[in-house]
């Protein structure tokens, strides 16, 4: 937990730190639960889509799909966070990531929120390791809790995961 | 960049590459006039723009190496391999800088003094030897200010005032008359003007220090008459100078070396010369003009004037000449290219752009598809007129970007010979590389690609592979190595072959690596092939080179070679015997962009398999010819009686099974919409165009029936399956599928890095409905099932290694008989080798005979020198059919000997086919034949009353087709010794002359492997149309792996036999004879 700091400052997914001033969110829910990112690290909201499975791939590689012409990876964050596939249709919101873009499978995703950067607070350290893996933080909202996705970590780890 | 810098850049660099490889060759060939000057020439071209655009480091550099080549030029220095290691050293200097230019844009800081110092060096010490350097400082046009005049100016104006003028010339026309009626040599005042002008011309190009090397040393009056020729043929004169020729006029000046800018310099002073001797003005011009149209017919020449020189071309000392137009008509001429080729039709595109066009035309084939698609679903529609027209001009459009890219394999070749060259120094090994087919062509993109590994592969075939100049020796090989490269298509491929003939994989260390690499244990590696063994060289880090050299033994090693060429899609395959070579096997697809694909389904998901990988696609059902048959549950198939192992696409990529169905599938239960494109609205196994791509909702529980029917049918034994049978690495695959739709053209793009280290995909598209699919890369699919799959595929890889590494050797039998030549026999033709006891022999009036076998075998000597021994043991070769044998007596049977063989000389001697070098010595090989009449005269009647065996074949006439005198020679007797008529024919084209005659024969055996037409289209051309369309067709090939069995019979040959198998080539005939005979 102590080192959950300089672990973010590696910055690669436009997450920030220890946020100073107050930061646009896209929020969305997985599970019930709001998540957060940061909205200019989002380039695309999009419905349900048809997906091509990628046999053999990471679990939370969910397939590919056909995004205006350009071929996109699908990434289950309910997988990822060690979540059961939930029912009926997803959206998803395509980020970029070296270079490369990928969408992010959700269940919904809301509205675009200015946080306060002084709700910021780090993830409690009894938080499930993987989500502690894949949170840079979390926002105290009125009366829900937003964790900031950390999309870096989230498309290194079915690399590191290769790796290893 | 600037346009102009970044132009120098790429010009420079081509330039750089070329000089690598011309070094080179002058090295090997250090008295090549041509290419010293070529080297000369573009060493001297980079110097000139490096000043024009001021870069000072650069130009000193090349100017320091351009003298050391001016020396080479001049002969007083001897092109030896250590000058040229300093002239490349200079060159690398040269490369270094250019790097640096392109990065930074600036000549970077640092001195090149110590480079210089020891070229400069080297042109002292060349130059006490010989004669001063004429190399000249450039200098500014004004050295010729002040002309040396040994004739007064008055003197001159005199000469040419006396002379008839064009004032005063005959008639005073005008001006248009004059230039219509007389010749230019005429207006400005005929001979004795002209010998005027030289004079006063002649004393500027003396002063001129970037010319006047021309003139030095030579005969002051016959330089002026030469002079006074060439000015006054240029202009006309007719028969004035006793009718020399331009060209013979011109000739000692090119044959000095007249360059361009020297000619720019020469046309200058004559220019000033015309204008001070109060020439007119437009007069002048006139005579540019015309000076200067001679100046394309001049500079063409040097070729031939420097061949014709008998001796060394006398130093010219070239130098950059400001390019200083002495006339304005002068730019109208056009500069001749070098070499004087004439205008080149190309241009310079950038790579950038044409890479857009091609993306651009990839995403226009795929629209195309997409509208093709709709359009199919439509009857009738009005669309698909224009739609056709639209995706022929699509084809075609791609077709000529494609060809835009399309570029030599040389190009990756270019460096290779300097690698080359400074590895036999380092290593001090004798290296010769051998380059065929370098204007081969092939993708742009692929060739980048395969670049470096096709460098590495050189690299270690030369560090590795080759033995040193001794070891060679001493393993009786010839001390210069020998690396090939070979490239040439095939299909829809490049094939690349690597060779060397060096000392071959050494089993030994690559098991001591592999057991400590953990690769394997002691028990494992007992069990394995030879061919299995070598394989692990292609494991990641695994190098075995004893020490690190500067050129391999990184410990990167084969492997990444592999990946590289696996990752666009090609296949490495290599052969080793040990103390022969290494011969590797490179084979990568013409181009990466557009591919054909086949569309398979598997549970439910469809798969794009490349259609160059699929080899053929068979449907197998339990009541079908075709029938999947299980080996403790792993499926093979029978397949022209060879089994083929079986991959289910569905287990090999742990697809759920179909009725598990939708809401058990966790992306198709997040996204349902998912897993649509499984339109199963044929009946299964059916083909079927894949129309149902786009699911709707209210379809789905419809399709769910389906599928559950289909999987019901799956489990049964009578299910329909599909296989297609595809080509992975050396080995062929059968991948088991659900369906098979269309093929379609894809546009292969890179899968994501998240999915990179998954080995079985090759890529993914999208397809005309704009869903996204999954490219299959076969080889993959082969490696992750290996475990079980490597076994069943070892065999027939070991069966292909063996049959390549034949290719085109032979055995021989090498003995002594008569004569302390060796002589020898092809292996193939012996039947056994015998020491028969001397008292066995028994005399009979035509001659000696042994009891063999039962039966009487008669004796012949292989040489009228021999005597059969007193006493003791007498080798003999056997040579027999099924009936009789013969002895052929030797004194000493040698050798066997594994080589190519050419029979160089032929001999008239009847016992004697030729002269071939076997093992290094000239070696006689015998002709069978005529020992055999010699032990039976009746040989072939005999033969055709005894025989039975022969029956329907006896006297059937068979044509031979082989491009080999040795096989012709070796096979015509085995073929009359069997009871046939053979007619021989040393090709195709041959051949099929035979053919237009109206000759007819019952076979016609045909090689294979032949220049030009290869057996493969002679028999398509014979099966195509004409006489001989029914006639049988046997191939004979050294290559006999399932792969060409397989092409031959495509190719409609009705058998294929081994170019060795003497038995099974007479089986073979007389099968197919008797077949024939049979149906008739």
């Amino acid at each position: 937990m102590s080192n959950e700091l300089t672990t973010v400052d590696h910055n690669v997914g436009g997450e920030i730190a220890t946020p100073s001033v107050d930061e646009e969110y896209v929020t969305m829910t997985i599970a019930g639960q709001l998540f957060g990112i940061r909205v200019l690290t989002v380039h695309d909201v999009l419905g349900p889509q048809k997906i091509t499975k990628v046999p053999l791939a990471p679990s939370e590689v969910a397939g590919v799909l056909n995004l205006r012409g350009r071929i996109v990876t699908a990434i289950s964050v309910r997988n990822a966070l060690g979540l059961p596939d939930g029912e009926g249709a997803g959206m998803s919101v395509v980020v970029e990531h070296e270079e490369e873009s990928y969408s992010l499978l959700i269940d919904q995703v809301g509205e675009v929120l200015k946080v306060p950067h002084d709700a910021y607070e780090q993830c409690p350290a009894t938080l499930d390791a993987r989500w502690r893996e894949l949170a840079t933080g979390v926002f105290r909202l009125d009366g829900e809790l937003m964790v900031v996705l950390d999309v870096a970590k989230l498309l290194d780890f079915g690399l590191n995961k290769n790796a290893a | 960049m600037d346009d102009l810098l970044s132009e120098f850049l790429t010009e420079t660099n081509e330039s750089m590459e070329e000089l690598d490889t011309q070094l080179i060759t002058l090295e090997q060939d250090p008295n090549n006039k041509e290419i010293l000057n070529n080297i000369f020439r573009l060493v001297h071209t980079i110097k000139g723009t490096c000043g024009f655009l001021g870069l000072p480091r650069l130009e000193k550099v090349a100017h320091a190496g351009e003298n050391v080549l001016g020396k080479f030029r001049d002969g007083d220095l001897s092109v030896t391999p250590e000058y040229v290691t300093l002239i490349l050293e200079s060159l690398d200097r040269i490369k270094e800088l250019l790097e640096q230019l392109e990065a930074t844009e600036a000549e970077p800081e640092g001195n090149d003094s110590d480079l210089i110092a020891k070229l400069n060096k080297v042109v002292e010490a060349a130059g006490k030897a010989g004669q001063p350097e004429p190399e000249p400082e450039p200098e500014p046009e004004s050295a010729s200010v002040e002309p040396i005049q040994e004739v007064s100016l008055e003197e001159l104006e005199a000469a040419f005032q006396s002379a008839p003028g064009p004032e005063d010339g005959p008639g005073d026309e005008d001006e248009e008359a004059a230039a219509s009626g007389n010749s230019l040599f005429d207006q400005v005042g005929g001979t004795q003007a002209v010998e005027a002008t030289v004079d006063l011309f002649y004393d500027k190009l003396i002063a001129d220090d970037s010319v006047k090397g021309f003139f030095e040393g030579i005969d002051m009056d016959s330089q002026r008459h030469k002079l006074a020729a060439f000015v006054g043929t240029a202009l006309g004169a007719s028969g004035a100078y006793d009718g020399r020729s331009l060209r013979e006029a011109h000739a000692p000046l090119v044959e000095q070396g007249l360059n361009d800018a020297h000619f720019d310099t020469v046309a200058k002073h004559l220019a000033d010369t015309l204008e001070e001797l109060g020439v007119d003005e437009e007069l002048i011009s006139k005579v540019m003009v015309v000076i200067g149209s001679t100046r394309t017919d001049i500079l063409a020449g040097p070729e031939e004037a420097a061949e014709s020189a008998g001796e060394a071309v006398v130093a010219a000392p070239e130098k950059e000449q400001p390019k200083q137009v002495a006339v304005a008509e002068d730019t109208a001429v056009a500069k001749p290219k070098e070499g004087g080729s004439g205008v080149n039709q190309t241009i310079r595109v950038s790579v950038d752009l044409l890479e857009d066009l091609m993306n651009m035309v990839s995403e226009l084939v795929l629209t195309r598809n997409q509208l093709m698609q709709m359009v199919r679903r439509l009857d009738d529609s009005e669309f698909s007129v224009p739609l056709q027209r639209l995706s022929h001009c699509t084809t075609e459009l791609q077709e000529g970007v494609m060809k835009t890219r399309m570029q030599p394999i040389g190009n990756a070749w270019a460096k290779l010979p300097r690698i080359i060259r400074d590895l036999s120094l380092e290593l001090d090994k004798k290296i010769d590389l051998v380059m065929l087919g370098a204007d081969t062509e092939l993708d742009r993109q692929v060739l980048e690609l395969i670049k470096d590994p096709l460098t590495h592969m050189v690299r270690n075939s030369a560090d590795h592979g080759l033995e040193g100049p001794k070891e060679r020796l001493a393993a009786g090989k010839p001390a210069v190595g020998k690396v090939t490269l070979n490239a040439y298509h095939e299909g829809g491929h490049i094939i690349i072959e690597i060779a060397d003939d060096g000392r071959g994989l050494s089993l030994e260390p690559i098991k001591k690596k592999a057991l400590e690499n953990g690769l394997v244990t002691q028990e494992e590696l007992e069990a394995l092939t030879e061919q299995q063994i070598h394989q692990f060289i292609m494991r990641p880090g695994f190098s075995t080179a004893t020490k690190v050299t500067s050129v391999s033994g990184r410990g990167v090693g084969m492997d990444v070679v592999r990946s590289n060429i696996e990752k666009i899609g090609g296949t490495v395959e290599f052969t080793s015997k040990q103390g022969q070579g290494t011969r590797f096997l490179i084979k990568i697809p013409l181009t990466l962009a557009i591919v054909a694909a086949l569309i398979v389904e598997a549970a439910g998901e469809r798969f794009a398999i490349p259609q160059l990988s699929v080899v053929e696609l068979v449907r197998a059902s339990g009541d079908s010819e075709h029938r999947i048959e299980k080996i403790n549950d792993t499926p093979v198939l029978r397949l022209r009686n060879r089994l083929l192992p079986l991959v289910r696409l569905d287990e090999a990529l742990k697809l759920e099974p179909l009725h598990a169905g939708n809401g058990h599938d966790p992306v198709a239960g997040l996204l349902p919409g998912a897993s649509a494109g499984n339109g199963h609205d044929a009946a299964p196994g059916e083909q079927s165009q894949a129309e149902g791509q786009t699911e709707s909702e209210a379809g789905a529980e419809d399709q769910d029936s389906a599928e559950r029917t289909l999987f019901e049918e799956y489990d049964n034994s009578s299910e329909v399956k599909f296989i297609v049978v595809a080509q992975a690495g050396p080995q062929h695959i059968g991948i088991v599928v659900d369906r098979v739709y269309d093929s379609e053209e894809i546009v292969v793009k890179p899968v994501s890095p998240v999915l990179r280290d998954l080995g079985i995909f090759s890529g993914n598209t999208i397809l005309g409905d704009g869903s996204v699919i999954m490219i299959l890369d076969p080889t993959g699919i082969a490696v992750s099932t290996s475990e079980q799959f490597a076994e069943a595929a070892s065999a027939a890889q070991r069966e292909e290694t063996q049959s390549a590494l034949s290719t085109d050797t032979v055995s021989l039998l090498v003995f002594h008989a008569g004569s302390p030549e060796p002589k020898a026999v092809p292996l193939a033709l012996v039947a056994r080798l015998e020491e028969i006891d001397v008292s066995t022999i028994e005399s009979t009036e035509s001659g000696s005979v042994v009891q063999y076998r039962g039966q009487l075998m008669p004796l012949v000597l292989a040489d009228r020198n021999i005597t059969i021994k007193e006493e003791g043991r007498q080798s003999m070769l056997v040579f027999s059919d099924e009936r009789r044998s013969m002895g052929l007596v030797v004194d000493e049977i040698v050798d066997i000997v594994d080589q190519a063989l050419d029979v160089e000389l032929v001999s008239s001697d009847p016992g004697i086919v030729g002269t071939a070098v076997v093992d290094g010595k000239a070696t006689e090989i015998i002709d069978v034949a005529y020992f055999l009449t010699q032990a039976f005269g009746d040989w072939f009647s005999f033969k055709g009353d005894s025989s039975s065996r022969d029956g329907d074949g006896y006297g059937s006439n068979i044509l031979l087709v082989d491009d080999s005198p040795f096989f012709r020679n070796m096979l015509m007797p085995v073929l009359t010794v069997a009871g046939y008529k053979v007619t021989a024919a040393g090709d195709a084209t041959e051949a099929l002359l035979l053919r237009d005659e109206g000759r007819s024969f019952d076979v016609i055996i045909s090689d294979i492997e032949m220049p030009e037409m290869d057996g493969f289209e002679f028999a398509a051309e014979i099966k195509a149309s004409g006489l001989w369309q029914d006639i049988p067709l046997i191939a004979l090939s050294s290559h006999t792996g399932t792969k060409d069995f397989e092409r031959g019979r495509e190719a409609g040959f009705d058998d294929y036999v081994a170019k060795s198998d003497r038995d099974a080539l007479l089986a073979a005939i007389n099968q197919t004879l008797t077949a024939t005979g049979d149906s008739a």
